[in-house]
């Protein structure tokens, strides 16, 4: 890693990073402003629970989630949505600070800097691999301070805490895809809608496979999936042991195969 | 005198498109080194390859004794890069895009910023985005230099320069030479090729097509004939006569080698005007740009 270069790139993307992990909290409390309305009307997690269809239970994951309780609600309600909008800012950041280089052709200043290439992917990846965490931070700090105002029956801090490791986990992963792609991919107009595409496309096969019992094997091309947020939101086991392999075998993979392809390639911008 | 730079059976291919073909050639420290060809000749992709950004399908090169594909942060360390089209990062103003090259090479060099920008006349406060081609082209030429390299490796360096910039150019150039700096360099201005360099390689469709020294006879012996006869006259075929253009009176023509041929048939005809004299150098590569043909041209 080399730091002139990793200050340099931190300093670059830090405006977009203020944006997202501020617009994402502010998000958050607009539903979890609703929390206390909710409680008053729905007495019980089963009373809360029937007002979804059964179909809509087992596509959002919401089995066993106590609903009245501040985590439940914030596991079921408003995590699955800035879990996902936090991987459209995670994977797109991780697929452009590479690609755009080479699309922007700026890679002609630094690739001719006594910098290896491994260098170079490395400070990158670890400019994501910060921001994913910062903003993952962020959120979690949202969520607590969101917990602690809006709570009525006490919150579980480790709920919080398994959660907000369980959206960066999901987020490193995304993070990984879009870095490896962001090798072969080089052109904006190619890595915007693709990135968007690999993220909406998890969603919706985490959706479907949920609510297919036949597509259950699906969930394993899902990485929303992974996390068990259901039992998290309630102080449980957050993610079981083939699944963080898998994850952890994604993040592993997709960094150094991006590192290692990035070192053979031709730069041709 | 060591080579700096050391190319050896240098090919490069895209696919089954040529970039170049094996590309033999060499430059001596200290030297200015002219490298020139027609547009698509391979340039650029040889320029790329030694600076590693592109991987050659067979061969080698070398500078400073470094293996170009594995020791890529050892050569740059001691070279600046001027590339054709100057882009940086856009949000980041002059000031900051050389503080952060002269970071990364691990130098202090705000006093040789200051000095290198006052002579060019670049306003460092504004942004990259916000300055002009000829500007841009400034920032990119102090970036090359800031580090006081061993090798500068510039392609196009002039382009979207103004006259006085130029020529301020052409002075850091010469400085930097009298520091010890081996200059290669690309260019279409074969004016400044033959004000600069003390040799000057000619590629054409990927491959060498020959290195010339400038000042060896065989180049100073080109010379540009114009003569205009009194009446209509088919022009003979002479040894060493090329590129003619004419119309049947009045002729225009490159001759190389001995010109006693010549004379004595303008002596056997009726001349009403003839010139003699030393080719601009763009005429005598042109030569060598289109393959030397001899065809005679109606004008």
């Amino acid at each position: 890693m080399n730091m002139v270069l990793f200050k340099n790139e931190m300093r670059r993307h830090l405006l977009a990073f203020l944006i997202w992990s501020v617009v994402l909290p502010f998000m958050s409390l607009m539903r979890m402003a609703e929390f206390p309305e909710f409680v008053r009307k729905y007495q019980s997690a089963d009373q809360a629970l029937g007002e979804f269809s059964s179909t809509e239970i087992d596509m959002f994951g919401l089995d066993g989630v106590d609903l009245t309780s501040i985590t439940g609600y914030f596991g079921a309600r408003v995590f699955s949505v800035v879990v996902l909008l936090g991987a459209f800012y995670v994977i797109m950041l991780a697929a452009t600070i590479l690609s755009k280089e080479e699309d922007y052709k700026t890679i002609e200043f630094l690739a001719v800097k006594p910098l290896s290439r491994t260098e170079i992917t490395v400070s990158k990846i670890g400019v994501v691999v910060l921001y994913a965490l910062l903003l993952n931070v962020a959120l979690f700090f949202a969520s607590w301070a969101m917990c602690a105002v809006f709570q009525q029956k006490g919150y579980s801090l480790k709920a919080l805490v398994l959660m907000a490791l369980g959206s960066f986990l999901v987020h490193l992963m995304f993070a990984a895809v879009g870095f490896l792609l962001s090798v072969f991919v080089t052109t904006a107009r190619v890595i915007y809608p693709v990135t968007i595409g690999i993220v909406l496309g998890a969603y919706f096969v985490q959706m479907m496979a949920n609510s297919n019992g036949k597509a259950k094997p699906l969930t394993w091309l899902s990485f929303f999936t992974y996390p068990n947020i259901g039992k998290a939101s309630a102080g449980g086991q957050l993610i079981d042991i083939p699944h963080l392999v898998v994850a952890l075998l994604v993040i592993t993979a997709g960094f150094m195969l991006a590192v290692f392809r990035y070192r053979q390639k031709d730069i041709t911008a | 005198m060591n080579n700096v730079i050391e190319i050896d059976s240098l090919s490069k291919m895209y696919g089954k498109a040529r970039g170049v073909k094996q590309l033999s050639l060499s430059v001596k420290g200290g030297e200015i080194f002219g490298f020139i060809g027609p547009n698509g000749a391979g340039k650029s992709t040889t320029i790329r390859t030694i600076l590693g950004f592109l991987k050659p399908t067979s061969g080698s090169a070398r500078i400073f004794g470094f293996d170009t594909v594995t020791q890529s942060p050892e050569i740059h360390r001691k070279v600046g890069y001027l590339p054709a089209d100057v882009n940086f990062y856009d949000s980041m103003t002059a000031q900051e895009l050389l503080d952060f090259s002269a970071r990364l090479h691990r130098v202090e060099a705000a006093e040789r910023i200051k000095q290198l920008s006052a002579r060019l006349d670049l306003d460092l406060s504004k942004k990259f985005r916000s300055l002009s081609t000829g500007n841009k082209k400034k920032v990119g030429i102090i970036q090359a230099m800031l580090h006081d390299p061993e090798l500068l490796i510039l392609d196009e360096p002039t382009s979207g320069l103004d006259p006085l910039a130029q020529r301020t150019f052409f002075h850091l150039l010469t400085e930097e030479r009298d520091r010890g700096c081996t200059v290669f360099f690309s260019s279409h201005v074969l004016s400044e090729v033959q004000l600069l360099c003390n040799r000057v390689a000619i590629i054409r469709d990927g491959e060498l097509v020959t290195v010339e020294d400038l000042k060896e006879p065989s180049v100073a012996q080109y010379r540009l004939v114009h003569v205009r006869f009194a009446r209509p006259t088919v022009l003979p075929e002479i040894p060493g006569v090329k590129s003619v253009e004419g119309d049947g009176t009045e002729y225009r023509f490159m001759i190389q080698g001995d010109v006693n041929r010549l004379l004595r048939m303008l002596a056997d005809n009726t001349v009403d005007d003839v010139r003699i004299e030393e080719p601009p150098l763009e005429e005598v590569f042109m030569n060598y740009y289109t393959g030397g043909t001899t065809a005679t041209k109606e004008c």
